[in-house]
């Protein structure tokens, strides 16, 4: 060991805490770069093996007709596996999906691979069974079993008459192969089949098991596959040939997937190849989606950020320490040490702290993402996993990794280079002097800092201005904290609001909605709920009816927004049927009495008041708020109707088998309504007078300004909200009525609950929709539990270093001028001034730090928003709060660290720290 | 009463077993306007013992009175009004701000206190010390001698009533020195100053209306001369 590497040892030793920052700056920066290298690795390849196992580790796929097209491909030295399958054909099979009658049997033709291989190449999940082994055997997927007109079982014997798909004549489109195919969705004209089988022959299958429904089945393809196995000995004997013209389908794996491009380009024939393109794409093949782009994004954003914050940090940690050791650099130069060596010092402390930190950081960061891996993993899965086989994995990608170390070291090296340049800039005697340190030009203090700070002041705005150099470190290191702080909040608050979704407002766990097949069905929503209160599971149901009537109204009634909107906006206005009056329709919904009465509460209304008032007229509670969408693509938000109006609701004339079709108000002096029979087939014209046969009056008194979380919104138009009892004297014959059940449930039965209410609705042949709100919830609240773990884990770590970094930064300073304290404290500087100066010093660092962070912060901020824009469509905003919190916590922070370490100062005796000798 | 009174004053260094005993029991008076030389060898304790009485440093044990009140009696803020307005500490290792020029240096206990400072008064020292063409200079612009000269005018600027200097003249040649000497004495003389200086010149000693000796933190002589 030379002797300075033994003095870099001994500075190292011997300045104990500046060493620990530093070192924990390296670990920090190192855990940091490493966990979120290793972070995206890990998802990237969660992502590679999860689209491999779902679609096939092949890169690139052909279907030919004819061996000999696709010899000179497979004779390609790039080629490492080769995988193929026969397209037998299709097959029709009963079954409840209309869009999907065919089988489309496949056939795996035998190879010399090793079953890990095949399933590698052609995933198939088994459910139950076995794999086919020979021609005869098939295996079917398991969303055919409950979809299929007959019990499927295993060792049942199925024949299939298997043809192709062609356009039935008249209907001829030019195919790439001539035939549809399973990309092909079934072709149908407006009412019926324009496809056909041909070329059909029979064969008989024994069924030998069941599959998991596989992504090489495409959404809307028309045929379930079933999978069976070519015979050897068939083959052999060429006896395949029998049906001319079949696929096969050539799954091949290259040495280098990087060499698809080449691949492709290289063989550059008509044949219909497709690439892998979902597991190419984690591969890092092409990167031009927007999951991808943000991802990457995202984290080049945080990259940044990370370096930034780790080039401060030690940066500082060696400015700092610098500044402390400037004499002892111009002593060692004035006993004859050369710049070099001065340099090489330096150089030689910073990489003892390196391998020191590094290995540290790296292994912190490596294991902290195996932790939050492993603790995700469930959250992860029940998000988006389907292959939970596949597993959430730590990947550590090495390239990455040593880019990562690279980055470390150079960081550190850049921290060390660039105060030891300084140092060795100056000459000896200027080190020992620090006269380099203390900028020459007179400086002004202004008049208002005078008089509220006097004195403290003073000196504050002289240390301030004179040794900028010292004070820049910490205001970079607040400025960071600022920073990262609102890119981090940035971060959570989007991805939070990407979580979030329309439903979190509904407090029912489940909805099912009745909807009449016509307007003759008669539905006894009372049972309904009865039947439904008895299912296991079910804790409460509350039924809420919605229905359309026609109304008219007065243009006096509107107000002057609306009426200046239809102005310039005729196209929204509703039908005018007579000057100024006009003809709408308007959404009814009635609630049941316990639901009626809590609304009634909002609009502070006594149930006696309202059954007073229904005596007299129609009370309904109305929601005013119409949203408008205009061509621009915006949207306008405006309260129809003035408060205390009268509309009317109209009830027509009932024809037998006819009912109310449309308005006809072309000619204001003949106005009109149309009648339609029930099949839409005959129409008849009655006069408005003679159609309308009463006109009831609504009163407009009571409005709320949101619906009540157990009424859906189905379009953005004024509602009229009744009592269920109003149900039967206001419907109108001409408009079906809908029931929901609003439904809570009991957590730990909602499934079966669930489940139960689907079979209830298809035993009773009603056409109901459900929407499980209890799923969709849980569902998000995995996903925020996820999105909180990793932007709070971030916010805790960058938060970290940036305040490690304002610690160091704040106490060495004071610490340095701890010999000037003294002196103002010798010469008789009172306690109270001293605390006025760390304020006046704490609103400097402060107001800098917001001046120069602030700013800097907001572009981040936008750029993080701009690359979730990529996938969400948001406009941009400001983060006010963030903004808000940031600044206070600076300046507590700030005060706080200033008030310890100045305390430390002023304990200390006053002539023992003047005689310290500071290096 | 005496100015001030020093009692049974200690101030021992602990390192590990050793002792250090800067200032072993020393007790002596000072009156109202006495200027007293201490000398000695180094590190004999005169240091010490001027850091006591500008209550910059604590004694082991024993106590100085001020007008009959003891001086390591007061709460902070007294003693930094004590520091500030009684006693003008001149160091024999100079202690200016690095930040401030050489007037704001010496306007510093001035400006402490939120007062006017007499422009007339700083006049004559910047005279008086050479450093008039210096004013707007900073500490390290400064030579090892004029470094001196601007901490001894802080010492004077607020006329205290004690001024204690340690070794003022170290650094200066000996027309500067007899300056210095002459501009304490005379204050010495116009304010009713007390002056406590420690010097190893037996020329500047001589001046003095009384001389202490010290060796190993003992008085071994109090001789009034005049
Ligand atoms: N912080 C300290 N720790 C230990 N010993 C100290 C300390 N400060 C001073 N001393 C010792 O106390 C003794 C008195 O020191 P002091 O500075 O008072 O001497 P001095 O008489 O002023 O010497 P000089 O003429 O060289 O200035 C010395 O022996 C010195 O080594
Ligand atoms: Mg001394």
């Amino acid at each position: 060991m030379g002797i300075l590497t033994k003095i870099a040892y001994k500075n190292l030793k011997q300045n104990k805490r500046r060493t620990l920052i530093t070192v924990l700056g390296i670990i920090l920066s190192a855990a940091m770069l490493c966990g979120l290298t290793s972070l995206v690795s890990s998802f990237q390849n969660y992502f590679y093996r999860d689209a491999k196992a779902r679609n096939g580790g092949w890169h690139l796929s052909y279907e030919v007709t004819d061996q000999e097209e696709i010899k000179e491909i497979l004779d390609d030295p790039e080629v490492k596996t080769v995988f193929s399958i026969e397209q037998k054909g299709y097959a029709k099979f009963d079954n409840k999906n209309t869009s999907k009658p065919y089988l489309f049997v496949v056939a795996l033709n035998p190879n010399d691979l090793t079953a890990e291989k095949n399933q590698e190449m052609f995933p198939v999940y088994l459910k139950e069974g076995r794999l086919p082994q020979n021609e005869n055997e098939i295996i079917l997927p398991d969303h055919l079993l409950n979809r299929a007109s007959e019990v499927l079982q295993i060792g049942q014997t199925l024949s299939l008459d298997i043809g192709q798909r062609y356009f039935i004549d008249g209907y001829d489109q030019n195919l790439p192969s001539g035939r549809l195919t399973q990309i092909d969705p079934l072709q149908m004209d407006e009412t019926s089949l324009i496809e056909e089988l041909s070329e059909v022959n029979e064969h008989k299958y024994t069924i030998v098991g069941f599959y998991s429904r596989s992504d090489l089945e495409p959404f809307a393809a028309p045929g379930y596959m079933a999978i069976t196995n070519n015979d050897v000995a068939a083959l052999n004997s060429n006896t395949k040939a029998d049906v001319p013209g079949t696929f096969t389908t050539y799954f091949i794996e290259l040495n280098d997937y990087k060499e698809v491009g080449n691949f492709i380009e290289r063989h550059d024939n008509p044949l219909n190849y497709k690439t892998n393109s979902e597991m190419l794409r984690f591969l890092g093949f092409s990167l031009n989606d927007n999951v991808t782009s943000m991802l990457y994004g995202l984290s080049s954003i945080f990259y940044i950020l990370i370096i930034l914050a780790s080039i401060t940090l030690i940066s500082n940690a060696f400015t700092i320490s610098l500044t402390e050791r400037v004499k002892q650099f111009g002593l060692l130069s004035s006993i004859g040490s050369s710049k070099k060596q001065l340099r090489k010092m330096i150089y030689t402390e910073a990489l003892l702290i390196s391998f020191l930190g590094l290995p540290l950081g790296i292994l912190g960061g490596l294991g902290g993402i195996y932790i939050t891996l492993r603790v995700i993993e469930d959250l992860f899965f029940s998000t988006i996993g389907i292959y939970e086989s596949v597993g959430l994995e730590l990947y550590i990608s090495w390239p990455v990794l040593v880019i990562t170390i690279a980055l470390t070291l150079i960081t550190v090296l850049i921290s060390a280079y660039l105060p030891a340049r300084k140092a060795a800039r100056v000459t000896a005697i200027e080190a020992i002097k620090q006269s380099k340190d203390i900028n020459a030009k007179p400086t002004k203090v202004g008049k208002l800092t005078r008089k509220l700070f006097g004195l403290s002041g003073f000196l504050a705005t002289k240390y301030y201005k004179q040794s900028k150099a010292k004070y820049r470190s910490t205001i970079v290191s607040l400025a960071l904290s600022i920073i990262l702080f609102i890119s981090a909040s940035t971060f959570t608050s989007l991805a939070q609001d990407s979580t979030e979704s329309m439903y979190s407002q509904i407090s029912a766990d489940f909805q099912y909605t009745i909807y009449p097949e016509d307007l003759e069905q008669e539905i006894d929503f009372a049972q309904i709920k009865q039947d439904i209160s008895k299912i296991k599971g079910v804790k409460q149901v509350e039924n809420s009816f919605y229905t359309t009537n026609v109304f008219t109204y007065d243009r006096s009634t509107l107000t002057n927004s609306a009426v200046e909107f239809f102005t310039e906006e005729p196209m929204y206005s509703d039908s005018e049927i007579e000057e100024d009056v006009y003809f709408s329709y308007f959404q009814i919904y009635y609630l049941e009495d316990e639901n009626f009465r809590e609304l009634l509460e909002t609009v502070g209304l006594s149930e006696a008041k309202y059954q007073e008032l229904s005596e007299t007229a129609y009370y309904p509670i109305v929601y005013n708020k119409n949203m408008y969408f205009l061509n621009s693509g915006n949207f306008k938000e405006i309260e129809l109707f003035k408060n205390n109006q009268v509309i009317n609701l109209l009830k027509f004339k009932e024809i037998p088998n006819y009912r109310m079709g449309y308005l006809d108000s072309e000619d204001l002096n003949n106005v009109k309504i149309i009648y339609f029979d029930l099949d839409n087939d005959n129409e008849k014209v009655l006069d408005y007078a003679e159609a309308v046969i009463s006109a009831e009056e609504i009163k407009l008194e009571y409005f709320v300004d949101e619906l009540p979380s157990n009424l859906f919104d189905y379009s953005f138009h004024t509602k009229l909200i009744f009592p269920v009892s109003l149900r039967e004297k206001l419907s109108s014959p001409n408009f079906p009525i809908q029931g929901s059940f609003f439904i809570d449930t009991f957590e730990a039965n909602h499934y079966a609950a669930v489940d139960e209410i689907s079979d209830y609705n298809i035993a009773n042949s009603l056409n109901g929709d459900f929407n499980d709100y209890y799923e969709m919830q849980t569902l998000n609240q995995n996903m925020t539990d996820i999105i909180d773990i990793f932007t709070y884990g971030f916010i805790i770590l960058i938060s970290l270093i940036a305040l490690t970094n304002v610690l160091n930064t704040i106490t060495t300073n004071i610490n340095l001028r701890a010999r000037d304290f003294s002196m103002l404290r010798s010469i008789g500087l009172s306690e109270k001034d001293f605390r006025k100066m760390t304020l006046f010093e704490c609103i400097l660092y402060g107001s800098r730090s917001v001046l120069f962070g602030l700013p800097i912060a907001l572009i981040f901020s936008i750029l993080i928003q701009k690359s979730f824009s990529n996938m969400f469509d948001k406009s941009l905003f400001i983060p006010w709060i963030p903004i808000i919190i940031a600044i206070i916590v600076i300046f507590i922070f700030v005060y706080i660290t200033m008030l310890i370490a100045m305390n430390k100062v002023k304990q200390a005796n006053i002539i023992e720290t003047m005689k310290r000798d500071i290096t | 009463m005496p100015l001030l009174e020093i009692k049974n004053l200690s101030k021992i260094y602990k390192q590990g077993e050793n002792e250090i005993r800067a200032l072993d029991n020393i007790s002596f008076n000072v009156e109202k306007g006495e200027f007293i030389a201490i000398t000695g060898p180094s590190g004999s304790g005169k240091s010490t013992l001027l850091h006591i009485l500008g209550a910059v440093d604590k004694p082991t044990s024993g106590d100085v009175f001020l007008n009959g009140y003891s001086i390591f009696d007061q709460n902070e803020e007294q003693m930094a009004i004590f520091r500030r307005r009684q006693v003008g500490l001149i160091y024999q290792f100079y202690n200016l701000i690095p930040v401030l020029n050489v007037i704001e240096n010496i306007k510093l206990p001035v400006l402490m206190d939120g007062k006017e400072v007499n422009q007339a008064y700083l006049d004559d020292l910047l005279n008086i010390l050479g450093l008039k063409k210096r004013v707007n200079h900073l500490p390290n612009q400064l030579s090892g001698g004029q470094e001196q000269r601007v901490s001894i005018a802080r010492a004077l600027i607020n006329q205290p009533a004690i001024v204690l200097a340690d070794e003022p003249t170290g650094n200066l040649d000996s027309k500067n020195s007899k300056q210095i000497i002459d501009l304490l004495k005379i204050s010495n003389l116009r304010y009713k100053q007390t002056l406590i200086m420690v010097t190893h010149d037996e020329s500047i000693a001589l001046q003095a209306n009384r001389i202490i000796s010290f060796e190993d933190g003992k008085i071994i002589g109090d001789e009034v001369i005049r």
